[in-house]
C-alpha cells in the first residue's frame, strides 16, 4: 500500500515536470526513454535516496552535458557522463550526498 | 476484431514462404543470444542489460577483418568472440563489484558509451568504422566462404547448428562444478564467498563465455543482414529483448531461452502483421507488452518451469496407474528432534591437520559514527571452545565478520595460526580453515540439500562425484542424511541450521565460528544440537560460538566473553562470567550498569 502511494506520486511529479518540458521540447510517444536512462545517472550521482542529492545530481549533469556541448557534440558529453556515473559507482556508490551505509 | 483479424493475417503469412524462414531464423537467432545471456544472467543473477555490445563487438570485428583484410567471416567470428571475451574482461572489473540494480545499471552505461562513441567515430587507428553510417557488406552471391547465401534456408541450417552449439556449452556449464558455483552465486554470493570460492573468478568465467557466444549470434546477424549499425547492433533494445526472452522462458535453466523465443519471436512479428496497418498505431507493441505481463504476473518462474512441472505430474500419472497409487512415496520423513548417526565421526581431525591458535589483537571497527569493535582481543586456542555473548548490537556478528574477511578491521591485527588474515577476501580466509555460518541462515535456496554441501566440497573434489560423496558424509553427520535430494527452500530452521553446519564442514576448517547455530530451534531439538555442536568439537575444530541462550552456551564452552557496545568487558570461565552481577545486570536490566 505505501509503495502503491510512493509510486503514484512519483508518477504523478513526473507528469508534472513532463509537462513543464513540452514548451521547448518535442513530443513523442518514445521521449521518455532518453530521460529514463539520465535519471537513473543523477540519482545514483547525487546519491540514492536523498533529496538534495538528487537535486546536486541533475545540477552536475546538466552542467556536464551544457559546458562540454559547447566544445564538442552533445554525444560527445553523454559518453563522458556515462563514464562519470560508473566511475561514481566504483569509486563511491552511495553517491555525493549519499548516506553511508553500514 | 482482434481475433477475427489474426487467423486472416497467419493464413496470408503461411503462403509466404521465404518470410516464414525468415521468421525461423530470428527465432533461432534471438535464441542463441538470450542463451548466451542467461549463462551470467542467469545462471548467476547477473541481470546484465548490455549484452548488445558483446553484439555489436562481435558484428563489427568480424565485418571489418572481412572488409579490410579479406578474412572470412567464419574466421572473425572466432575474433569477435575473442575481443567481446576481452571486453567483457575490462568490463567486468568495475561492474562486478555492484550488486543488482547497480551491476545492470552500470551494464547499460557501458553498452551505451559503445553505441554513442561508434556512432560519432569514423574512424579507430586509420580502419574506417563509418559512423552512424554503419558498414555494408558487398554481397558476392552464394559463397561459403566468404559467409553468403542467397537462399535464407542456408541461414537457417547455420543458425540451428549455432543454436545447438550454444545449448550444449550451456548444458555443459549447467552440469560442471562451474554451474554449481553459478547457481550458489544467484543465490547468495556472500554465502559462496564464506566457502572459499572465488566469486570474482568464477563470475568472470561465466562473463567470457556469455560474451564469446554472443559475439558469435553477432556475426551471423552481421553476415545474415550484411549491414552493421552501432544503432543496430549495441542497442539497449536488443539487450532487453535478450533479458526478457531469458526471463520468460526460464532464468537459469538451460532452455528456458530457447522456449522465450520461440513464443516471444512469433508473437512480435504475428501481432505486427495483424496489428501493424491498423487504425492504431503500435498496437502489436500493446498485445506484446500485454502477454509479457501476463505471463510475468502468472508463471515467475518462467515457462520452463511450467512445462517441467506438467511433465513430472504427466510422469507420476502414468506411475500411478503402471504401480497403483503410490501410498509409499509421499510418506515424507519428518523428525522433528534431531537423530544423529550412532557415534559418525568425519574423520577431521586426521585431515585438517594441527588445530592452530587464533588471536584478535586490538581491532577496532567503527561504521561511520557508530562504534562495532572498539580494542577488541580475543584468543581462541588449539581445539578450544569459546563462547561471544552480549546483548542485541554488542558487536558479536561485527567481530565474525571481522575474522571471517567481511570486514576489514581500521585498526589491530586478526592471526591465524600466527599468520595476518585482516584484510584478505573471505575466500582466502575460509582457504586457510576457517569456516562460518550465518545468524539469518543462508542456504542456496535453488539447490537441493546435497548441492549445497558439495558447492561448499567441490574446491577440494576433482570430480563431482567426490564431492557427492563428501556432501553425503558431512550430512549424515549432521543428521540430515533423509533430506538429501530436498530443495533447500523447503527445510525447516532447525533443518537450515544444521545443513549450514554441514556446508561449513564440508570446506574442512580447523575453526569454525557458529552464529546463533540454537537460535530458534524448540526445546526437543535442543539436545540433539547441543550434542552436535559436542561432536564438531571431538573433530578437533576450535569453536568460537555465538548463543544468546546462557544456559546452553555454559555447557558446551569452555571460555566465555562478553561483548558490550562493541568492547570486551569480561573473558573467563563460563560459570564466573554468567554469574558476574555486572553481566547479569547488563542481560537483565539494560545497560544502566556499565555506565
Amino acid at each position: 500500500m505505501i509503495y502503491n502511494y510512493a509510486f503514484g506520486i512519483s508518477t504523478a511529479v513526473m507528469g508534472i515536470a513532463a509537462a513543464a518540458l513540452v514548451p521547448f521540447y518535442y513530443t513523442h510517444p518514445a521521449v521518455g526513454t532518453s530521460f529514463l536512462l539520465k535519471a537513473f545517472v543523477i540519482v545514483v550521482l547525487g546519491g540514492l535516496g536523498s533529496m538534495p542529492g538528487a537535486a546536486l545530481g541533475g545540477l552536475a549533469v546538466g552542467l556536464i552535458e551544457g559546458v562540454i556541448g559547447i566544445w564538442t557534440e552533445a554525444a560527445v558529453a553523454q559518453i563522458l557522463l556515462f563514464a562519470v556515473f560508473i566511475a561514481m559507482l566504483f569509486f563511491r556508490p552511495a553517491g555525493l550526498l549519499g548516506l553511508e551505509r553500514k | 476484431m482482434l481475433v477475427a483479424l489474426v487467423p486472416a493475417a497467419a493464413q496470408a503469412l503461411l503462403d509466404d514462404h521465404a518470410y516464414w524462414i525468415q521468421v525461423h531464423v530470428w527465432i533461432l537467432f534471438f535464441a542463441m543470444c538470450a542463451t548466451a545471456w542467461n549463462i551470467i544472467g542467469g545462471f548467476a543473477g547477473q541481470y546484465s542489460f548490455g549484452h548488445a555490445a558483446f553484439l555489436g563487438l562481435g558484428a563489427y570485428t568480424s565485418t571489418l577483418l572481412y572488409l579490410n583484410l579479406g578474412v572470412s567471416p567464419w574466421i572473425g567470428m572466432l575474433a569477435g568472440g575473442t575481443v567481446a571475451a576481452l571486453a567483457g574482461a575490462v568490463i567486468s572489473y568495475p561492474c562486478f563489484r555492484l550488486r543488482g540494480a547497480f551491476f545492470a545499471l552500470a551494464t547499460i552505461a557501458f553498452a551505451e558509451m559503445l553505441r554513442v562513441g561508434g556512432e560519432l567515430t569514423d574512424s579507430v587507428f586509420g580502419i574506417q568504422i563509418n559512423g552512424a553510417r554503419g558498414l555494408v557488406i558487398p554481397p558476392v552471391g552464394n559463397s561459403a566462404w566468404a559467409f553468403q547465401f542467397t537462399d535464407k534456408a542456408s541461414y537457417a541450417y547455420i543458425a540451428y547448428a549455432l543454436l545447438l552449439l550454444t545449448l550444449a556449452i550451456a548444458y555443459a556449464v549447467k552440469r560442471s562444478r562451474l554451474g554449481y558455483y553459478l547457481a550458489a552465486i544467484g543465490d547468495d554470493e556472500d554465502a559462496v564467498k564464506s566457502l572459499g570460492i572465488d566469486t570474482a573468478r568464477v563470475k568472470l568465467a561465466a562473463l567470457l563465455i556469455s560474451a564469446f557466444l554472443t559475439a558469435v549470434a553477432g556475426t551471423f546477424y552481421a553476415q545474415m543482414v550484411l549491414f552493421v549499425t552501432p544503432t543496430r547492433t549495441v542497442s539497449l533494445d536488443l539487450s532487453v529483448q535478450m533479458v526478457i526472452m531469458a526471463v520468460l522462458g526460464g532464468l537459469g535453466t538451460v532452455f528456458g531461452p530457447l522456449l522465450g523465443a520461440v513464443i516471444l519471436v512469433p508473437v512480435a512479428e504475428l501481432t505486427r502483421a495483424a496489428l501493424g496497418g491498423s487504425t492504431i498505431q503500435g498496437a502489436h507493441l500493446i498485445v506484446y507488452g500485454v502477454i509479457l505481463m501476463l505471463v510475468v504476473r502468472f508463471t515467475p518462474g518462467g515457462i520452463e518451469g511450467q512445462v517441467r512441472r506438467a511433465c513430472h505430474r504427466l510422469v507420476a500419472w502414468i506411475a500411478d496407474i503402471v504401480h497403483g497409487p503410490a501410498a509409499a512415496r509421499a510418506a515424507v520423513v519428518n523428525a522433528p528432534v534431531i537423530q544423529l548417526p550412532e557415534g559418525g565421526g568425519l574423520g577431521l581431525r586426521a585431515a585438517a591437520g594441527e588445530a592452530v591458535p587464533l588471536s584478535m589483537e586490538n581491532v577496532t571497527m567503527r561504521f561511520g559514527g557508530a562504534v562495532g569493535a572498539k580494542d577488541v582481543t580475543i584468543e581462541v586456542g588449539p581445539g578450544e571452545v569459546v563462547g561471544l555473548i552480549g546483548p542485541n548490537g554488542s558487536g558479536k556478528t561485527t567481530v565474525f565478520n571481522l575474522i571471517t574477511g567481511f570486514l576489514t578491521p581500521q585498526t589491530g591485527r586478526i592471526l591465524f595460526g600466527g599468520r595476518p588474515i585482516a584484510g584478505l577476501p573471505p575466500h582466502r580466509i575460509n582457504r586457510l580453515g576457517i569456516a562460518r555460518t550465518f545468524q539469518i541462515v543462508r542456504p542456496f535456496t535453488s539447490l537441493t540439500v546435497a548441492e549445497n554441501v558439495m558447492v561448499a566440497a567441490l574446491p577440494r573434489c576433482a570430480t563431482l562425484a567426490a564431492a557427492r560423496a563428501e556432501a553425503e558424509r558431512c550430512l549424515a553427520f549432521v543428521g540430515l542424511s533423509h533430506r538429501l535430494d530436498t530443495v533447500a527452500d523447503g527445510l525447516s530452521t532447525g533443518e537450515r541450521k544444521r545443513l549450514e553446519l554441514a556446508r561449513a564442514l564440508a570446506t574442512r576448517p580447523r575453526l569454525l565460528l557458529m552464529d546463533e547455530v540454537m537460535g530458534g530451534l524448540d526445546q526437543r531439538s535442543l539436545p540433539g544440537m547441543i550434542e552436535l555442536v559436542r561432536r564438531i568439537r571431538r573433530e578437533g575444530i576450535s569453536l568460537l560460538v555465538i548463543e544468546h541462550n546462557l544456559r546452553v552456551i555454559t555447557m558446551v564452552t569452555d571460555r566465555l566473553v562478553m561483548l558490550h557496545l562493541g568492547e570486551k568487558i569480561r573473558d573467563g570461565s563460563p560459570l564466573a562470567v554468567v554469574s558476574d552481577p555486572q553481566v547479569v545486570d547488563i542481560y537483565v536490566g539494560g545497560t544502566a550498569a556499565l555506565r
